[in-house]
């Protein structure tokens, strides 16, 4: 038994394993399920630290099993799963501990980190995927896990916003599945490989081609948000806010952007998909989601609601690097899906801080909260200054380097102005909240009264994830040179891809 | 060791925001800018030090300029700390003024020191975005409009830097490009260059958050804005255009116009205001002007860049150190009334004003040689700008005197501990022209402050009728006024067009 062949399989199974567990659990047994969560998370960490130490070496970690003949069941370790699994098993330990916090005392609660855990599960699962196959059942099963998350609270309104989720997933999830089968069909089995596949198979008729890529990009799309198939979104609200901030940090969302990358880069391959004229829609449907994700959050007075539209809008940057041919471009793309999740997840534990703390849950009631709670609303700060791109946090990064990509691709003329009128819309709906958290007085009377008898503003389990996770946002900004950084990670990615 | 002092004076600031919730953060913050002051002195110029692995790979440094600009501004900060902390009345906001306050100097020190282009624009976008702190500070719906105005200005000119920074980084692939490497910069490059610093430095058009920033903010923070904030505009473009190495005559030309269009609209903008604040925003606007337009013209004529670099650093120095003191004496004398302090205030509007012997009247000296020697056709600009310029200052510093006179009260005492930073800063002005020899001819000097007081009490005397008809008549911020009643009409005929489409839609 050789740790190459096995890592991949026991990282899923260190959340996996737990998750089925938990199910099993009496709703009482806290201090079993609170123990099996962490170690699960911590176990997780450990095994994708000697994952980051081999992928750089450039050993390989592979996990295969033949279903049938042509068909496998792969679990691969390159450069850009390791990345994506690093944030993801970051974050899930950080959301964990949140989660524990917020949910102590509530009912369901066994269920609850049942399916949280096979999120996760289904998360790492795609992001370790070999190949095509194995990417669409793990974004299946992710899709399938998640909506129990964001039912949760069981109210009509929650339902309603899981049902939305639902329909508008499966039937992303179905056109790639289609296109998966189209593709697979034609092309034989699909193991992605960096500097794309299809390129180099001769014969393969491309306007078929461009049909299939339409099919995987719309099915993808859904789940990130793409305009216009955004819809389920800001309606997906309703989840608890550590289901949101995963959801919109790193497990969803971020799995169809992540899909959208994989697509181009590993199965394609970004010079061929080029080729084929397939970037310039995906670079137009990118800028017009970026905008009016933007303008649409203007005027959401529902804090979880703006940070949603906001969600729509950044998460399209990956996909706009991805469009953008070069390698500057594609590094900034892929370090936004790091930088993004850093910051979202941060601004979501911030919303729902506000809202278990001291019952707000709108901006226009956020009037003077940064007096009673600091830390929360530093970390808030923090993230909204980094969504603005503002230096040192690390949205900066990401988007110095899309605008540097645009230029050396020729198209600065028009995605520096997207660039630009975004970060001023960003700044148009984030730094009003900023300055009535910092700047106006408190109103006289509270929706629920804050208990002053603690030391802290809130519980710790609340308040230490965000406050982690935007000192993680700005060292990611502070320290982009340093070795290990995202951006020097991401900078070993492109190096791979572009086969420099 | 200069190394070491020149990470000190950046981190102090930084760390002082840890203790800013302490006792102690009140006298801290005196001291956050010592370390930035002393670098400014010890530090040879030429030092810097590399740190691959901060940002993307940040280079600090000084040179020769950065060096001047580094000693005066921070040199204001610690001043206009010390009158903030000596102030008697107690604020409920200290804390966060402390906050805002020490973020903003953060800023500008990483700016000065900061030798490659993403420090440079940490510092730039740091010290713009915590000055709004200091703008909105006193959370009075005037307050609020000017923070709102400043900070979508502000905005405008970070990104506007951003997309110019992308573009400079791609062509010199370098992040600390040399003025040789900045040879053949693009149209939207230069444009957007002169965008985001134009704002900075108030250039005539992009002044408009100026006249409101300025009055809205507290005494010390109105004092660092418009000693030490706005000239960071000129660092910029100092550092980023290719000076000396490529004649640009259609930006030249660009910035000569703008600069002159300050220096001359200053006077009808400014005489009219009632707020002494505003009357000296006003004059910032005219003087950061005049430089602009030395800049202009050594932009056109390569061979002359040098000295008129050198020459605008120092009138930039005594400009920030001048007009700090006016701005913290307007403060002294507004909560003391006291008519000592009136008299002292005389001192740094007629030092401004270019009185023989000050640094007035120094700074005009090395600004007119090195712009007039230079033989070019644009240099007859400055024959009557500078004349017309000195003229319109001391006519401005006059008006303002005039409107001081007002708050000060016969019967009461001169503050002096809470004075004492005020005049340690004036004691500093008046001793510096000892460091030259050769100082330039009284006679020469004298005329236009003598034009201007004989003016003055002609039309206080005889002709009241003169100034009051004026007054009051130019709002503060002047072309900001009918813009956004413009903006505000458009919203409300689009709101009202829309209302009707659905009210039509609902009847159909």
């Amino acid at each position: 038994m050789r740790l190459e062949t096995w890592l991949p399989a026991l990282i899923l199974l260190s959340s996996l394993v737990p998750g089925l567990v938990i199910f099993l659990l009496r709703e009482e047994n806290h201090i079993l399920r609170t123990s099996l969560n962490l170690v699960g998370a911590v176990m997780k960490l450990g095994l994708v630290g000697i994952m980051i130490w081999g992928v750089f070496h450039e050993r390989v970690f592979e996990t295969r099993w033949t279903l049938a003949p042509g068909l496998d069941l792969v679990l691969h370790a390159d450069a850009l799963s390791v990345l994506f699994v690093t944030l993801s098993t970051v974050l899930w330990l950080v959301t964990t501990v949140y989660a524990i916090g917020y949910l102590e005392n509530g009912p369901h609660r066994s269920r609850f980190f049942g399916f949280f855990s096979l999120c996760v599960t289904a998360t790492v699962g795609l992001a370790l995927a070999g190949n095509l196959f194995t990417f669409v059942i793990f974004y299946e099963i992710l899709t399938l896990s998640t909506y129990p998350l964001v039912a949760h609270k069981g109210t009509t309104e929650a339902v309603r916003g899981a049902r939305i989720y639902l329909s508008y997933t499966l039937a992303g999830g179905m056109l790639l599945l289609v296109g998966a089968i189209w593709l697979h069909t034609m092309a034989g089995p699909l193991d992605f490989a960096q500097g794309g596949i299809l390129g180099d198979i001769d014969g393969l008729d491309t306007t078929l081609l461009s049909w299939i890529f339409l099919l995987l990009i719309t099915g993808l799309g859904v789940k990130a948000a793409l305009v216009p198939l955004h819809g389920w979104l800001p309606q997906a609200m309703v989840a608890p806010a550590p289901v949101s901030a995963l959801l919109h940090a790193v497990a969803v969302v971020k799995a169809g952007a992540f899909g959208i990358v994989r697509i181009v880069y590993d199965v394609y391959g970004v010079e061929f998909a080029d080729s084929l004229d397939l970037l310039a829609p995906l670079g137009a449907a990118a800028a017009v989601t970026i905008i009016y994700g933007s303008v649409k959050a203007l005027s959401q007075d529902h804090l979880k609601k703006r940070l949603a539209y906001s969600t729509v809008s950044q998460v399209s940057y990956i996909a706009l690097g991805t469009a953008i041919v070069g390698p500057i471009a594609t590094i900034g793309g892929m370090v936004h899906l790091v930088h993004q999740g850093l910051l979202k997840i941060t601004l979501f534990f911030a919303a729902g801080n506000y809202a278990e703390t001291l019952g707000i849950h709108k901006v226009s009631e956020m009037n003077g909260v940064g007096r009673l709670m600091p830390g929360t609303t530093l970390a808030f700060t923090i993230g909204a200054l980094g969504m603005i791109g503002i230096p040192p946090v690390a949205g900066f990064i990401s988007k110095w380097y899309l605008g540097l990509g645009a230029v050396e691709a020729g198209a600065a003329t028009w995605v520096m102005p997207v660039l630009v009128a975004s970060s001023l819309l960003n700044a148009a709906y984030f730094l009003p909240i900023l300055y009535r958290a910092w700047f106006r007085d408190l109103p006289r009377e509270w929706p629920t009264p804050p208990r002053h008898t603690r030391r802290l503003e809130t519980q710790a389990f609340l308040l230490w994830p965000p406050v982690a996770t935007a000192t993680l946002a700005l060292a990611a900004g502070l320290f982009a040179a340093a070795p290990y950084s995202p951006l020097e990670w991401v900078e070993l990615i492109a190096a791979r891809e572009y086969r420099q | 060791m200069s190394s070491a002092l020149l990470i000190l004076a950046l981190l102090t600031p930084l760390l002082t925001l840890v203790f800013v919730f302490t006792r102690i953060g009140g006298p801290l913050t005196v001291v956050a800018a010592l370390p930035a002051l002393a670098a400014a002195i010890a530090v040879p110029a030429g030092t810097s030090i590399d740190i691959p692995w901060l940002l993307l790979g940040t280079r600090l440094g000084l040179d020769a300029n950065a060096g001047i600009f580094l000693l005066f501004t921070s040199l204001l900060w610690m001043v206009a700390a010390a009158h903030a902390a000596s102030q008697l009345q107690v604020d409920v906001n200290a804390v966060r003024f402390r906050i805002f306050y020490l973020l903003a100097m953060s800023g500008n020190f990483i700016l000065v020191l900061g030798q490659d282009l993403i420090s440079f624009y940490l510092g730039f976008a740091l010290m713009g975005l915590a000055a709004y702190g200091l703008v909105v500070h006193d959370g009075t719906p005037l307050a609020r409009r000017a923070g709102r105005i400043y900070l979508v200005m502000t905005l405008v000119a970070e990104f506007a830097l951003l997309f110019a920074f992308v573009m400079m980084y791609w062509r010199t692939g370098t992040l600390s490009p040399n003025h040789a490497q900045l040879i053949g910069a693009g149209m939207l490059e230069l444009g957007l260059l002169m965008l985001a610093f134009g704002i900075k430095a108030g250039v005539i058009g992009l002044h408009l958050w100026l006249p409101l920033a300025h009055p809205a903010a507290p005494v010390p923070a109105s004092a660092v804005l418009s000693g030490a904030m706005i000239k960071t505009a000129l660092i910029g473009w100092m550092r980023y255009l290719p000076f000396g190495h490529e004649s640009l005559p259609e930006w030249g030309l660009l910035l000569l116009i703008a600069g002159a269009a300050g220096a001359l609209l200053a006077l009808p903008l400014g005489l009219p205001q009632t707020n002494p604040k505003v009357v000296l925003a006003y004059s910032s606007v005219g003087k950061m002007g005049s430089m602009v337009c030395a800049l202009g013209l050594a932009l056109i004529e390569p061979s002359a860049a040098p000295a008129i670099i050198a020459a605008v650093t120092l009138f930039a120095a005594h400009h920030g150190l001048t007009k700090g003191a006016l701005f913290l004496g307007f403060g002294v004398v507004k909560s003391s009334s006291s008519p000592w302090a009136f008299s002292l205030l005389v001192f740094p509007a007629l030092a401004l004003a270019g009185l023989p012997f000050t640094t007035g009247a120094l700074a005009k000296e090395f600004l007119s040689l090195s712009v007039l020697g230079v033989a070019e056709k644009w240099s007859w600009v400055f024959f009557w700008l500078l004349p017309i310029a000195a003229l319109s200052t001391a006519l401005l510093m006059a008006r303002f005197l005039y409107l001081m006179s007002g708050l000060a009260e016969r019967k009461s005492s001169f503050p002096l501990l809470p004075a004492l930073p005020w005049l340690g800063l004036l004691t500093v002005i008046l001793l510096t022209p000892l460091a030259y020899d050769g100082l330039p001819s009284p006679v020469k000097n004298s005329w236009p402050i003598a034009i201007a007081a004989a003016t003055a009490i002609l039309v206080t005397r005889a002709r009241p009728a003169l100034l009051t008809s004026l007054v009051g008549r130019i709002p503060p911020g002047d072309l900001i006024v009918p813009l956004s009643n413009l903006t505000a009409r458009l919203v409300a005929a689009y709101r009202l067009s829309r209302g009707r489409l659905r009210a039509a839609n609902e009847a159909g």
